[in-house]
C-alpha cells in the first residue's frame, strides 16, 4: 500500500504545480471564458486488433476527465490474456487477468486540435497462470507437468507521454469530437509475485517480466465530451 | 518537449538488459553418472553397458560419458528411479553381468537462460548390489544435484 499512498502524494503535488503553471499562463494570454471541462472516453484499438487477429485476446478502456486548461485525471481498465510464445520453449504459458490504472496527465496544446501530455499512473493487475511443460525422454514416460496458479497480484507505475490529434478538421458536429493518438509508455514494476519454482512471465497490463522497466506504446480512438 | 522525447527514445534504447535469477546449466532431462573402477588400483575400468531396465542401451543417446563413465537418465514423473544394467568389461567381452540400482531424490523445475524448464532432481540416497560399497560423490556438499553426483562402482 505505501507505493500507492507515495504515487498518490507526489501527483497531488505536481497537480499543484502545474496549477500554478496553469495560473500563470492564464494571466499572460486571455483566455476564453469556454469551459475547460470535459470528459474522454476512449479504446486501446491497437489492442482490438490483436484480439481480431487472435494474436492474444486483449481490450482496454480509459477514461480522462479534464479540470483545467492543462490538468487531465485520467483511469484505464483492462483485460488481457497473454500468451507469450518464447515464454516457454518446451511448453505453453497463458496468463490471464485485469488490470487498473490512474494518474494525472499534463497537457500541452499545441494547436486548437493537437495535443500533447505527460503524465504518471499507478497501475495494478490482479491475474492467474497457467501452462504446460514437455520433457522427452527415451528411457521413461516422457514428462508432461501441467500447472495452474491463482491468486498474483502486481504493482507498478508508469510514465505517459501522449500525442493527440482530432481525426477530422470539422469545429462543429459529433465528428468534431473524435480524437485519435499514441501513448508511449515506460512502465517501472514497483512489486510483482515470485513464485518458488516457475516464474511469472507476462502480466496484464505490464506485458512481460524479463525486465522490472519496459516500454510500451498504444494506439488509442477516443471521443471527447465537452461541458 | 522535443528534449522529453528525446529522453524517453534514450531510456527506451538503453532498456535492453534482462535480470535472469534462476538460470543454471543443467541438462534437460535429470541424470545421475555411474564410474566403474578397478578395485585393485582404482583406475578406471572400462565397461560396456548391453542394456538398461532390459532395453539395448543402443537406443538411447548421451548416455555414455566416457569408456568407463556413464549418464543413468532418472524418472521425472517420481522421485524413485530403478535401474537393471547390463554389462560386460571390455578385459572379458565373453561374461555378462547384471546389477540393479535404485535412486533416491527430489524434483525441483527450473528455467534456463534459452527459456527452457528442465527438471532438477537433488539426490539423497543410491543403492544397488554392486559389490564392495559403492561411494555416492556430490560436487555440491550441500545438496547432490543429479548431474553432479557421482556413484562409483569398484570391481
Amino acid at each position: 500500500m505505501k507505493p500507492f499512498i507515495r504515487f498518490t502524494v507526489s501527483c497531488l503535488l505536481l497537480s499543484f504545480v502545474f496549477q500554478g503553471v496553469d495560473a500563470q499562463d492564464s494571466l499572460q494570454i486571455n483566455s476564453s471564458s469556454k469551459s475547460n471541462f470535459s470528459i474522454i472516453l476512449a479504446t486501446d484499438y491497437g489492442k482490438l486488433v490483436t484480439t481480431a487477429a487472435k494474436l492474444d485476446s486483449r481490450y482496454e478502456f480509459n477514461l480522462g476527465i479534464q479540470f483545467t486548461k492543462h490538468i487531465r485525471f485520467t483511469a484505464d481498465y483492462g483485460y488481457a490474456q497473454l500468451s507469450p510464445s518464447n515464454a516457454i520453449e518446451n511448453g505453453i504459458y497463458i496468463s490471464t487477468g485485469n488490470y487498473y490504472r490512474a494518474g494525472l496527465d499534463y497537457l500541452i496544446n499545441i494547436s486548437p486540435k493537437t495535443h500533447l501530455s505527460l503524465g504518471s499512473m499507478y497501475a495494478s493487475s490482479a491475474f492467474i497462470d497457467e501452462g504446460t511443460v514437455e520433457i522427452k525422454s527415451e528411457i521413461w514416460p516422457s514428462l508432461n507437468e501441467r500447472f495452474e496458479r491463482d491468486g498474483f497480484s502486481a504493482n507498478w507505475v508508469e510514465f505517459v507521454l501522449t500525442s493527440e490529434s482530432s481525426i477530422f478538421n470539422k469545429e462543429t458536429g459529433f465528428i468534431s469530437n473524435l480524437y485519435w493518438g499514441i501513448k508511449v509508455r515506460l512502465r517501472i514494476m514497483i512489486e510483482k509475485p515470485t513464485p518458488e519454482q516457475l516464474d511469472i512471465y507476462a502480466i496484464p497490463g505490464f506485458g512481460r517480466t524479463f525486465n522490472n522497466l519496459v516500454p510500451a506504446l498504444n494506439l488509442f480512438a477516443a471521443y471527447k465530451i465537452n461541458r | 518537449m522535443q528534449k522529453l522525447i528525446l529522453l524517453f527514445g534514450l531510456i527506451l534504447i538503453i532498456n535492453g538488459c534482462s535480470n535472469c535469477s534462476d538460470c543454471e546449466p543443467f541438462a534437460e532431462e535429470p541424470f545421475i553418472k555411474i564410474r566403474f573402477y578397478k578395485i585393485a588400483d582404482s583406475t578406471a575400468n572400462k565397461v560396456v553397458i548391453d542394456s538398461i531396465n532390459h532395453v539395448w542401451a543402443g537406443n538411447f543417446e548421451y548416455f555414455q560419458d566416457t569408456v568407463n563413465t556413464y549418464q543413468l537418465p532418472l524418472n521425472m514423473n517420481e522421485d524413485i528411479s530403478k535401474f537393471i544394467l547390463s554389462y560386460r568389461y571390455v578385459t572379458d567381452y565373453t561374461s555378462s553381468y547384471s546389477n540393479s540400482m535404485e535412486v533416491n531424490y527430489h524434483r525441483t523445475f527450473l528455467k534456463r537462460t534459452n527459456n527452457t524448464i528442465i527438471v532438477k532432481s537433488d539426490i539423497i540416497s543410491v543403492s544397488s548390489d554392486f559389490s564392495n560399497t559403492p561411494n555416492l560423490l556430490c560436487a555440491d556438499s550441500l545438496t547432490c544435484n543429479s548431474n553432479e553426483a557421482i556413484y562409483q562402482i569398484y570391481r
